[in-house]
């Protein structure tokens, strides 16, 4: 594992170089086939057994990125972190080793892959991505002294990370919250819904699984479900399933709940969680179903035809959270910064199902949607 | 009429005039600006309305395809309404009215009041008529008239929609906010008008009328020379710099008429000064022609005493002009050449004749060369008086005097007869000749004499002596023979006496010092004497005080040779009674300087007061002396002693006898433990069985001292090696590690002060014994030489007990001595009498009879001759004669004599 891993450090300082060679390859060891190959690969392998590894370590700093699986806020959150980070100056070879681990949905996995990587070194920093991960890195960095920064963690608190939101806990974390407040997804969709004329209240139906940030998600809508008398909240769990490989049979089982649940809501209400990422569990809502979803977890459930959503911006996710390690890679005690939502959202509106079901969309929303309007 | 009423006159209407008029075009600035900026501010404010909600709203709309949607397009009206009511309106008495395009009123605002405008009172007055509802969108301003009162109006179209959007506001507004300006305006105008004139007013009294009022009272001042005070401007400026003008015209014309009233006086006073100096000239001028004709008086006496000078002193004077060839004489001069004042021709060429044919050649040069040069010459010669043709000598100087440029005008000079001087010298110079003829003559005398006396006492002392040593004399011969061989001796040591008077007159006789056994001299002295003292019935006695020291260092001859002359006069010039002879010292010094007193008192007839002094003289003899002596017996000693820096003292009383007090500087003898030499040294026969080889390194730069030094070494199995400088003795030293250095002080190359030193600090330096050899007694020079590293010092000259002595010490060697010592040979040679045996009888025939002359000379001549034959024997010989030991001598040279008399082959 770590010969694989120094091997990877000279790779990653010889990216820099690779036009370079590019340019000594075409020169000087033209054409192509069996011969040139060799020469080519010898070279590469004398270059790589001369770049000490040395030279690497003790200038760039060593950061650690544990995401929990490949579901695209994921992805992109992490996406928009790096980038961040190479406008902040940091060149993967140079000043920065970051070593990105996969832990695939699977806590044990995360366990074993981020024990072997914090065995080979001390890192600067171990960033976690999404709710498993964070959970899965913090309970083995919790009262050590190095530093963890999160993100793509819709409910820090309720996963048991973090104290409380919006002030600095002291230990040896922090990171970006990437939910919008429940409250402020429920008003905008107040906002548009007329309440019926039977005076009932608007009732719209979540089907979720069991994974914590989507269970704490719910259990806050449905909070505040009950403090408003103009919508009512139909809740269904199913039970988690690592995906990808457990995905069919969790939509399998949705699709069996939305074909129940149907009749009896007005609208569908997308939960967090690996569930709501996927397209998938989208389109098992609208083919199952004539029921329009009124809020979307991601901007493809409304180009899909969800009519709304309302979304920490991912690229203010990934560059907040590159902000955060700069400022812990330079020195700052991550327990003096405060955990925080990312300060930028995301607005979608799909017009077509705002036509459909005789919504008028105030002017200040299509403001806030921007482009994000599809039709 | 005054300044300061016309400044008031002409200032206050303009300065009034020109404020109001700044005033009024003010104002009506103002006025134009208010409405133009209040218009300005309303089109802004209509416009941010229209363009940021109606023109946003309609563009949503547009790009999500929903303009004719009406559901959404009524949303976004009322949205847009909403805003308008909400819109903040910056202006009192402002209104917001929005109309569609069928000139519905959608909306109304006035002071706040909201509402359709069918319910607002002022909309039912208002004469839409006068509204331009043009569609083009761009803004329009007018006026409308609205519940009686003109109000202004500006309004925007919004096409789209078909909206008017109106904003009004009342006219009395801006003429409200005009009068308020225009009522400042004015109120500011009068404040201004006073407080400008009031600044005008003293600023033209402070900086003009004051100063002129200033200008004005310096100019009076001026007029009634009362000026020169300061005018009290101090502004800087034109005016400042006219009172300053004025107040330096007032100084100078307070100047120039101080000047003209000192000039005045100065005038006056050179006046009287000068009228005093012209009767102080006057008198002075009376004085110095009294003075002038008292001068001329006195010079003519002075010529008169001066020729009657010259013709005292037979000098006179002469004065040749080289440019005229005339030649002045003086009167003496005209007499001392005994010619006649008008037979001489008056010229150079006539004096040349007159001078002495032999002289006149050398005269003629000697002028020739005076004028030339410069120089004087001053020269005696001869001259033949043309009269009575005597030859007289004159002695004549000659001075040169020349122009600036160096060119000869005339030759000065002076003639003094000078014939009387020239044959007193001659018959001089004729005396001193025959004197020096004469004395030269003494002095051949004197040593013909010498030596004619010198040889007969040769033989006498020489047979004396052979008779002395002959063995059928009885003690009585042998001591007579004795008294024989030493008073002939003495005599030949008198003859000396002759001869060295000579040498003392001319400075060739020296201190020649040794050290000498004074007590024995003494009793020598006494013994030599005694015969004659006998002979005379006298009683010679000898009284010497305790504390006398035996060994000293003098020139012991001198000693004697004064003390028998002293001893030997006592004797000769007394007929009875006592001759006492004292000898006492000084109390010494630190160095062992002492003074030797003699005292040698007789009863004669004593010396005359007068004659005490004559009696020192060379060749002196008193009256009663006549025929008893040579004469030169006291003036040797006085001599003697001047040279030893002695002293020597008469006391006499005629018929009493008399007493010679003589003191010597003298120094007692200092061995090499530093002691004084209290016993005469024991003579050392050889060393001790068991004794070790010591090796002993001599260090001299003087071959014949070092030679003497080997010689008192190598009598013993000393191994010996000798140096001449220090460098050659620090290389043999490294190399031969010698037990004992003798080294001399002084060398060249390196001196033994340095070289010991070096040795010193070399390996084995330490240990080896270093003994310096000095001819130096002075005790700081015995300092130098210890702390240079030396272990002992031996002097020079130094007697081979005095090596002997100090090997003793410093090595621990043992020595033998003669047993018999003092018991006879007392000064004995130490020499091998064997070595004599060498020397052919011829050469030691002529050593003999040199010893018994004592002709040092020949001595010595002979012990070159020794040389080749035996070296030993020729050093032995020098050594006994630089100790001026010729008695020893003899007595070795008796042992060849006895040797030969009991066989040997030469006799």
């Amino acid at each position: 594992m770590l010969v694989v891993e120094g091997l990877q450090r000279r790779i990653d300082v010889l990216l820099p170089l690779r036009k370079s060679l590019e340019v000594f390859w075409m020169h000087v060891i033209p054409g192509k086939g069996m011969a040139p190959t060799l020469l080519k690969s010898l070279f590469l392998l004398v270059v790589l057994s001369v770049v000490p590894s040395v030279a690497l370590a003790d200038e760039a700093k060593r950061v650690i990125l544990l995401e929990t699986m490949q579901v695209p806020v994921v992805r992109e959150n992490s996406r928009w972190f790096i980038r961040q980070m190479e406008e902040l100056g940091y060149i993967q070879g140079e000043n920065l080793v970051l070593h990105v681990i996969d832990m695939e949905g699977d806590k044990g996995k995360g366990e074993q892959l981020l024990g072997a990587a914090l065995a080979a070194g001390k890192p600067d920093l171990v960033l976690t991505s999404a709710t498993l991960a964070s959970q899965t890195a913090w309970q083995m960095l919790a009262g050590t002294e190095t530093p963890m920064v999160f993100f793509t963690v819709s409910d820090p608190v309720g996963a048991g990370i973090i104290e409380k939101a919006g002030v600095a806990g002291g230990k040896n974390i922090t990171g970006i919250i990437n939910s919008i407040s429940p409250i402020n997804r429920v008003n905008l969709a107040l906002k548009l819904l007329e309440r019926p004329a039977n005076g009932k209240p608007v009732r719209i139906g979540i089907v979720h699984s069991s994974y914590p940030s989507s269970v704490s998600d719910v259990g806050r809508l449905m909070a505040i479900g009950a403090h408003h008398d103009e919508i009512e909240f139909v809740v269904r769990r199913i039970d988690y399933r690592r995906v990808p490989e457990g995905l069919p049979e969790m939509l399998s089982e949705v699709k069996q709940v939305v074909s129940e649940l149907s009749p009896l809501v007005d609208f569908w209400w997308e939960p967090l969680g690996p569930l709501g990422e996927v397209e998938s569990y989208t389109r098992t809502l609208l083919e199952n179903s004539d029921t329009p979803i009124l809020m979307g977890n991601r901007m493809r459930s409304v180009e899909l035809g969800a009519l709304l959503l309302l979304s920490p911006s991912s690229e203010a996710s990934g560059r907040e959270a590159a902000l955060l390690a700069d400022a812990v890679l330079k020195g700052k005690p991550p327990g003096e910064i405060a955990p925080n939502p990312a300060k930028r959202f995301d607005i979608g509106i799909n017009l077509s199902t705002a036509l459909r079901l005789g919504i008028t969309i105030p002017p200040d929303i299509f403001k806030l949607a921007g482009k994000n309007i599809y039709r | 009429m005054r300044l300061q009423t016309k400044a008031v006159i002409v200032l206050l209407p303009m300065v009034a005039f020109v404020i109001m008029f700044l005033g009024a075009w003010a104002i009506q600035i103002t006025q134009n600006s208010i409405s133009k900026s209040i218009i300005n501010s309303i089109e802004a404010e209509l416009s941010g309305y229209v363009d940021d909600t109606l023109v946003r709203h309609h563009a949503i709309l547009e790009e999500n395809q929903l303009t004719e949607v009406q559901s959404f397009v009524e949303r976004f009206q009322k949205d847009a309404l909403r805003s308008a009511s909400n819109l903040h309106i910056h202006y009192e008495n402002a209104g917001l009215l929005i109309f569609d395009s069928m000139g519905n009123n959608l909306l109304g605002r006035r002071d706040g009041v909201m509402g359709p405008a069918e319910k607002i009172a002022w909309s039912a007055v208002l004469e839409l008529g006068d509204l331009d509802f043009s569609s083009d969108g761009a803004a329009k301003t007018g006026y409308i008239k609205f519940d009686g009162h003109e109000e202004i109006y500006v309004m925007r179209v919004f096409v789209p929609w078909g909206w008017r959007v109106i904003y009004t506001i009342s006219s009395e507004q801006v003429s409200d906010s005009v009068a308020r300006i225009r009522n400042g305006t004015i109120a500011a105008a009068a404040v201004a008008i006073i407080v400008g004139f009031s600044l005008i007013f003293v600023f033209f009294k402070q900086f003009f009328l004051r100063p002129l009022g200033a200008l004005r009272q310096a100019a009076l001042d001026i007029s009634n020379h009362t000026g020169g005070k300061s005018i009290a401007i101090n502004s800087q400026d034109e005016m400042d710099d006219l009172a300053r003008h004025m107040e330096r015209m007032a100084e100078n014309l307070a100047q120039s008429h101080a000047q003209q009233e000192m000039m005045n006086r100065e005038l006056e006073n050179k006046v009287r000064e000068r009228t005093i100096d012209l009767d102080m000239l006057n008198k002075i001028l009376l004085e110095e022609n009294a003075i002038r004709k008292k001068t001329e008086k006195q010079l003519r006496k002075s010529q008169a005493l001066l020729e009657e000078a010259q013709r005292i002193a037979d000098l006179g004077n002469w004065e040749l002009d080289l440019v005229t060839n005339e030649l002045y004489w003086s009167d003496e001069l005209f007499r001392i050449f005994g010619i006649e004042k008008g037979e001489f021709g008056a010229s150079y060429e006539a004096f040349i004749e007159v001078v002495h044919p032999d002289d006149r050649e050398r005269l003629e040069e000697a002028y020739a060369l005076s004028v030339e040069t410069g120089e004087p010459y001053d020269i005696v010669h001869r001259i033949n008086r043309p009269t009575d043709g005597e030859i007289r000598y004159i002695h004549e100087r000659c001075e040169q005097i020349r122009d600036d440029r160096g060119k000869p005008l005339r030759s000065v000079g002076t003639a003094l007869d000078v014939t009387e001087q020239m044959l007193i010298e001659k018959s001089l110079r004729a005396a001193k000749d025959e004197a020096d003829a004469s004395n030269r003559a003494k002095s051949v005398f004197l040593a013909n004499m010498s030596h004619e006396l010198r040889t007969p006492l040769n033989a006498v002392i020489g047979f004396s002596r052979l008779v002395r040593d002959s063995d059928h004399l009885t003690e009585k011969q042998r001591e007579s023979m004795d008294i024989i061989n030493s008073s002939g001796i003495h005599l030949l040591r008198l003859i000396d006496d002759v001869l060295d008077i000579a040498k003392i007159e001319v400075g060739h006789v020296t201190l020649e010092t040794t050290v000498f056994n004074l007590h024995q001299m003494l009793i020598h002295v006494m013994d030599m004497l005694r015969q004659s003292a006998e002979d005379k019935q006298l009683n010679l006695s000898f009284e010497k005080e305790p504390g006398l020291p035996e060994y000293i260092i003098g020139d012991e001859m001198k000693m004697q040779r004064i003390l028998l002359n002293l001893l030997g006069n006592a004797i000769k010039f007394t007929d009875a009674g006592d001759v006492v002879l004292y000898a006492g010292c000084s109390d010494r010094d630190q160095d062992g300087h002492f003074h030797l007193r003699f005292s040698v008192q007789d009863q004669g007839r004593g010396i005359p007061e007068e004659d005490k002094e004559r009696i020192f003289e060379p060749f002196v003899q008193l009256g009663f002396q006549a025929g008893r002596g040579t004469g030169l017996g006291l003036a040797i000693i006085r001599q003697y002693l001047d040279i030893m820096e002695g002293t020597i003292t008469l006391e006499s009383l005629p018929g009493e006898g008399c007493r010679f007090d003589v003191e010597i500087p003298s120094q007692v003898t200092v061995g090499v433990d530093g002691q004084e030499v209290d016993r005469p040294p024991r003579k050392v026969i050889g060393l001790e069985p068991g004794q070790p080889v010591c090796r002993q390194m001599i260090v001299e730069d003087q071959r014949e001292n070092s030679l003497l030094l080997q010689r008192i070494l190598e009598r013993f199995d000393f191994e010996i090696r000798a140096v001449e400088n220090g460098v050659e003795a620090v290389e043999l030293f490294s190399e031969w590690r010698p037990d004992l250095i003798w080294m001399d002080r002084r060398m060249p190359i390196m001196d033994g002060l340095e070289a010991t030193r070096k040795i010193r600090v070399m390996p084995g330096g330490e240990d080896v014994k270093i003994v310096a050899i000095t001819a130096s007694v002075l005790n700081e020079m015995q300092d130098e030489i210890m702390s240079a590293g030396f272990d002992t010092v031996v002097h020079k000259p130094y007697r081979n007990e005095d090596i002997y002595s100090c090997l003793e010490e410093q090595l621990g060697l043992r020595f033998t001595y003669d047993s018999s010592e003092g018991e006879e040979g007392e000064g004995e040679s130490e020499l091998d009498p064997s070595l004599l045996d060498e020397v052919p009888s011829s050469l030691f025939e002529s050593l003999r009879q040199a010893v018994l002359a004592l002709d040092t000379e020949k001595i010595l001549m002979a012990a070159e001759k020794i040389e080749p034959i035996s070296s030993d024997l020729a050093t032995a010989i020098r050594h006994e004669v630089e100790s001026f030991d010729i008695t020893s001598l003899m007595k070795f040279l008796d042992k060849r004599s006895s040797a030969g008399d009991s066989g040997s082959r030469d006799i």
